[in-house]
């Protein structure tokens, strides 16, 4: 009867030990769960936000186009304003594409070789991706005007760019906010710094208005005969 | 002897197991009381996540719609837009003008184009070679930068990369462990894609001393050539006055 009654009271401890066990599992479980699921609507807000952020620009570009397709309606009509907005259109691929000549506010860098230490092609590269980072509009190096598709060699003791071969010193002009440009070139290990560092000769002026050539077409730099526009 | 209510209307004698027992109930008692209250609490919170995550999905799904439509209105506007514009080079009858209008449009990167060329696929190194260099193991912009000069020293006639069409001023800039392409983050792997004699790009790539370095150090290069390959236009083409906005035209 006693050994009964033992063996009865340690089977019900021993249950409720494991009911305790599974309890304090199953109340775990339940909390990160429940902290999941802020987590997983969190994200959902967050990404409804990105997306509505992108509608709203969208929708604005839209009115800005159908505006100026409206106007652009007119041209079949015989308007010639209308008409005037293509040809701006047109101007502005231009100067976009770097063929028409243009002036502004800028900066003038010059580099030149210090004895037998020579500007090399990647000096003027990085120069040059660095001006286009930091919002440069228009690009020239010794009056060669920076498009999409120029090359900068080395070629022996010239460097050639678009084709035509120069040499130290040379004379990089950009056109963009010059308060900006000083800034992000002077910046501590930036390319100024490390120009200097190589020992290179290099000095940088803002000024109010630089003149940008326009890029001299003679067929090699800008080829286009591969190119097929798709509609 | 303690007389103890057993609950049924009778008293019990109690022995000393039956205090381990009540004790034993107690703890159960609690223990069902918990659980009991966490299982709804749950179930509640879970009904009314559901609800609000739901109701966001939804939400979600609707904006991405309304999304989807405008991107198409874009498009339909600016394919109009080129019409009007065609039709306008056209009746001029002036076929400078149209030259002008399409040279002009692919020298500046603003339309869709296609061609021949070559693709250069780049990825960091597989895995970490204890013995080089993390640095050397992985991409760099400047990588890019000579990998693009190196084509266009080859004539390479339109790059795009990742599908970001470089334009007269694209920038290719280090941003953390992303490059900074047009204003646009790009993480690797780089897909290079380049418009021009597949042949010629092919060499100018094989020989080039910068795939050289890298390919020394584990970087993964492939270059395949295509017969055609297709480059969509500059991303900021229909936003083009923010990148002329400082510039004045010179008339000679």
């Amino acid at each position: 009867m006693k050994i009964a009654r033992n063996v009865a009271m340690m089977l019900v401890c021993v249950i409720l030990g494991i009911m305790l066990s599974l309890q304090y599992k199953s109340v775990n479980y339940n909390q990160s769960i429940a902290s999941f699921e802020n987590k997983r609507l969190d994200e959902l807000k967050d990404e409804l936000i990105t997306l509505q952020n992108q509608k709203n620009s969208l929708q604005e570009r839209l009115q800005e186009l159908e505006q100026e397709n409206q106007t652009y309606a007119k041209v079949k009509a015989g308007d010639s304003e209308a008409a005037q907005q293509i040809q701006n259109n047109l101007k502005k691929a231009r100067i976009f594409a770097g063929l028409e000549t243009v002036k502004g506010k800028g900066i003038i860098i010059n580099l030149d070789n210090n004895g037998l230490i020579l500007v090399q092609e990647y000096d003027i590269l990085d120069m040059v991706n660095e001006l286009r980072a930091s919002g440069a509009q228009a690009i020239s190096v010794n009056d060669e005007r920076i498009v999409a598709m120029t090359e900068i060699r080395a070629a022996g003791q010239y460097i050639v760019i678009n084709g035509k071969q120069m040499n130290a010193p040379f004379v990089i002009k950009a056109i963009a906010d010059p308060d900006d440009l000083e800034r992000s070139l002077s910046l501590m290990g930036g390319v100024l710094e490390r120009l200097k560092e190589d020992m290179l000769n290099v000095s940088m002026k803002k000024a109010d208005e630089v003149v940008i050539n326009k890029f001299i077409d003679d067929g090699t730099t800008i080829k286009t005969n591969l190119l097929t526009p798709v509609e | 002897m303690n007389l103890v209510y057993n609950g049924f209307g009778v008293f019990m004698k109690k022995h000393g197991s039956q205090y381990i027992l009540l004790i034993v109930f107690i703890i159960f008692g609690v223990v069902l009381a918990v659980q009991t209250k966490s299982t709804l609490n749950t179930k509640k919170l879970a009904a009314a996540k559901t609800y609000s995550a739901d109701a966001l999905k939804a939400q979600l799904v609707e904006e991405q719609a309304e999304t989807d439509a405008l991107k198409k209105a874009i498009d339909e506007n600016v394919a109009a837009k080129n019409e009007i514009i065609k039709e306008y080079v056209l009746q001029q009858n002036d076929d400078q003008l149209a030259k002008d209008w399409e040279k002009v449009m692919l020298s500046a990167d603003l339309v869709d184009v296609k061609g021949p060329g070559i693709t250069i696929k780049l990825d960091d190194a597989p895995a970490r070679q204890p013995d080089t260099p993390l640095s050397w193991q992985i991409i760099h912009d400047q990588d890019i930068r000579i990998i693009l000069n190196d084509l266009k020293k080859a004539g390479v006639q339109a790059i795009s990369i990742n599908g970001e069409r470089v334009a007269p001023m694209s920038e290719q800039v280090c941003a953390g462990p992303t490059i900074l392409i047009n204003g646009n983050r790009h993480p690797v792997p780089y897909i290079i894609e380049a418009i021009g004699d597949p042949d010629t790009l092919y060499n100018s790539i094989v020989n080039s001393s910068r795939i050289a370095e890298m390919t020394e150090f584990n970087i993964r290069v492939e270059i395949t050539k295509s017969k055609e390959l297709k480059l969509s236009k500059f991303s900021g083409a229909d936003k083009l006055d923010k990148y002329i906005s400082g510039l004045e035209v010179v008339e000679k």
